[in-house]
């Protein structure tokens, strides 16, 4: 059997470096085991169950019934520029892509111990795969949204062209608090906690199911330090042509996203050194 | 000079004991956090470090090992084996030392992980082959190899969880087995199954090592190393305490860690007088007999410790005769491990059956035919008596030791297509005639 891929002439195994020092050129390598445990992830989730499907989308769904039929009989505004369903059912999606991938990041190592332990990859791989793994949920919950907007009457423009780019923010601002908290919860269970805390408090700050507009002018600076705030805003901005772009917002959401991925990556790294013992 | 594939430098490993998780993040912070106390009251920067117990899972291996060598690893438990195996196998790193791996590393350090219970055996192989970097094509092609390998083809789209645990482990072995690697990692994952599925694997890891694959193979069992290993390692306490040719290794491991004692001297031999201390002449109270030595040997007449189940065994003993009024003769009481009686040799020379006609020293050596003992430990009770009336003059308990062992170079001997040891003391080779005669 030929190899026909490129494996390194020489492997040198040295004790662990300080720095920080991300192969890619071997995640490259092992990018069809990206795959097929993306693959796993998938067929394990939705085969367990008959319903798959609709369980991906019966909970933002009656979500959104919920707001819907309290703002109607509360007559709050919420400061939503466009049909309020909409607005709060892609919100809702795309903050529960968040949680759930960003919670099956920081447990992927411990759930994939019996490998980590026995079997050598980059571990990293770990810690990608949640991130696309949980795509198609989102996917799949993507298909009520498009019938929601043909019955509102909402249509995106030309910034549709503009949500791989925004989906690639989530994604690594989705590694990036993963990694980090993966990391952190193989020191101590308390981090688990704090990230559920986080997520769960996230869902009613966030601009999920009110728009920005609410908070006052004084307080936005404070409140767009969340950096999930922009990457939902522009999610809707792709989405709806009626919403604007919040240009500013979001590049501070890239900017958070790599800080954070570079603070994951380092607290990982010095971890990732004694994994196999602790694990 | 070839490259060795392999070059391992001053690697050492370091465990800390105690603690059962140390937590690196919170001494990280505190260690920072109590610095200007540290700077202020004078207490060195590296009190964490002495406050730990430390355990040197490895200290300063050298090794180099080529390409198509068949290494087996061998020491207690604890000593390092599969530490090195992780090591080497990219699991955990070193504390220090440098490690250079000129090839693909494939290790199988357990059957069966990374095995997913929901997917079917098909979607399994996959996954497996990938976890080893393999891509789709790849794994296409050695397809047909592992399923016809493994056994399981009707089984190939059932989920994984209904397989029976046999299974499993077929079909695990059998994705590694065929993963193509320059370099295969074994730690004791043979041990594990049905014996004829042992016996295959085995054939395959010889397949491997033929075909020029470097194989390293954690093993306690002497017999397989003996059997597929040609170079041998012995690790203790995370030191490497001999490396060589896989029998002068198992032989001195075998003398060492089991107590076996091939020669003994009772009497120095240059001065029968002058005794080293604490040592005793072996004699009877009215100073009939004296024992000098017992060796077990081959048939050179070299000394060994371990003897291949194909060649004859000498028992060799020298003894003088200090009074010939009485017929003093040796004998030999066989021992097994758990000191059972497997037989005894009489004294059965023809020439001085009926007694020595002259004082003096005598060397007596009895040779146990090739393919009679069975496979194992030996113990070797050597005893002077009279035999007509039976009078024991001296009885010296384990007197001399050997392993009997098995090797791969020749196939004929006792053991027929068995794949499992024999139990008994003796494991002879007899000549079976058949004949056929005709139909019922």
């Amino acid at each position: 059997m030929k190899n026909k891929l490129k494996y390194p002439t020489e492997i040198v195994i040295k004790p662990p470096s300080k720095s920080l020092n991300l192969d890619l050129k071997e995640i490259y390598r092992f990018r069809y085991l990206i795959g097929n445990l993306v693959w796993r992830d998938i067929r394990v989730q939705f085969n367990a169950m008959y319903l798959g499907v609709i369980w991906a989308t019966v909970r933002p769904l009656l979500m959104v019934t919920i707001f819907a039929v309290f703002r109607n009989w509360s007559g709050a505004s919420l400061h939503v520029p466009i049909p309020y369903s909409v607005y709060v059912y892609s919100g809702l999606i795309l903050w529960f892509y968040f949680t759930e991938a960003t919670t099956a990041t920081s447990k992927a190592l411990e759930k994939n111990a019996s490998l980590i332990t026995k079997i050598y990859f980059p571990r990293v791989i770990n810690l990608i795969v949640p991130a696309i793994a949980s795509l198609y949920g989102l996917g799949v919950a993507m298909f009520p949204l498009f019938c929601m907007m043909v019955w509102q009457g909402v249509y995106p423009g030309w910034r549709i062209f503009l949500l791989p780019f925004v989906l690639l923010q989530c994604m690594l601002l989705v590694n990036g608090v993963g990694t980090l908290f993966a990391a952190l919860s193989l020191e101590s269970k308390d981090f688990d906690k704090l990230l559920n805390q986080i997520l769960y408090i996230g869902l009613y700050v966030s601009p999920v199911f009110f728009a920005p507009g609410l908070i006052p002018e004084k307080g936005r600076l404070i409140y767009f330090l969340n950096p999930i705030a922009g990457t939902l805003l522009a999610f809707r901005s792709v989405l709806f042509n009626d919403f604007p772009f919040p240009l500013w917002q979001f590049i501070y959401s890239i900017i958070a996203t790599i800080v954070l991925l570079v603070i994951g990556l380092i607290i990982y790294q010095r971890v990732e050194a004694f994994i196999a013992d602790k694990l | 000079m070839i490259d060795p594939i392999i070059t391992i430098r001053e690697l050492s490993k370091k465990y800390y004991l105690g603690r059962e998780k140390s937590n690196v993040v919170r001494e990280t912070f505190g260690h920072f956090l109590f610095w200007p106390y540290r700077k202020i009251r004078g207490i060195p920067n590296d009190i964490l470090e002495k406050n730990k117990k430390v355990i040197w899972a490895l200290k300063d291996i050298n090794l180099d090992i080529y390409k198509g060598d068949r290494i087996g690893i061998i020491g207690k438990n604890g000593a390092g084996k599969s530490t090195l195996l992780k090591i080497l196998s990219r699991l955990v790193y070193p504390t220090t030392g440098e490690v250079r791996i000129r090839g693909r590393v494939t290790s199988l350090l357990e059957v069966g992980t990374g095995f997913n219970n929901n997917l079917s055996g098909r979607e399994n192989i996959y996954l497996n082959a990938s976890l080893h970097g393999l891509h789709r094509e790849e794994i296409d092609e050695i397809f047909e190899d592992i399923v016809e390998f493994s056994e399981v083809k009707e089984f190939l789209d059932t989920p994984v969880k209904r397989y029976s645990s046999g299974m499993r482990m077929r079909l695990a072995f059998a994705v590694a087995a065929h993963l193509d690697p320059d370099i295969l990692l074994l730690d004791e994952v043979l041990a594990v199954g049905d014996m004829s599925f042992q016996q295959k694997c085995l054939k395959r890891v010889e397949g491997l090592t033929s075909e020029g694959r470097t194989v390293m193979f954690v093993s306690h069992s002497m017999d397989s190393i003996t059997r597929f290993c040609d170079r041998c390692i012995w690790l203790e306490q995370g030191k490497l305490i001999e490396d060589g040719k896989a029998e002068d290794v198992i032989a001195s491991y075998v003398q060492k860690v089991m107590k076996v004692k091939s020669s003994s001297f009772w009497v120095k031999q240059e001065e029968k007088q002058a005794l080293s201390a604490g040592e005793k002449p072996v004699t009877n109270q009215q100073e009939f007999v004296r024992l000098i030595s017992a060796r077990v040997i081959n048939s050179q007449g070299k000394t060994i410790v371990t003897a291949p189940v194909h060649e004859q065994i000498g028992i060799e003993i020298v003894y003088d005769i200090l009074d010939n009024s009485k017929n003093i003769q040796p004998a030999l009481h066989f021992q097994n491990v758990k000191e059972v009686l497997a037989f005894v040799v009489a004294y059965t020379d023809l020439q001085y059956i009926n007694g020595v006609p002259q004082c003096g020293r005598y060397l007596a050596t009895v040779w146990i035919p090739a393919n009679l003992l069975n496979i194992g430990l030996m113990y070797v009770n050597l005893v002077m008596v009279t035999p007509d009336p039976l009078e024991e003059y001296i009885f010296m308990e384990k007197a001399v030791s050997f392993n009997v062992h098995e090797t791969d170079e020749v196939k004929n001997t006792a053991r027929g297509l068995y794949g499992r040891n024999f139990p008994g003391f003796v494991r002879p080779l007899l000549t079976w005639k058949t004949e056929y005669q005709g139909e019922v």
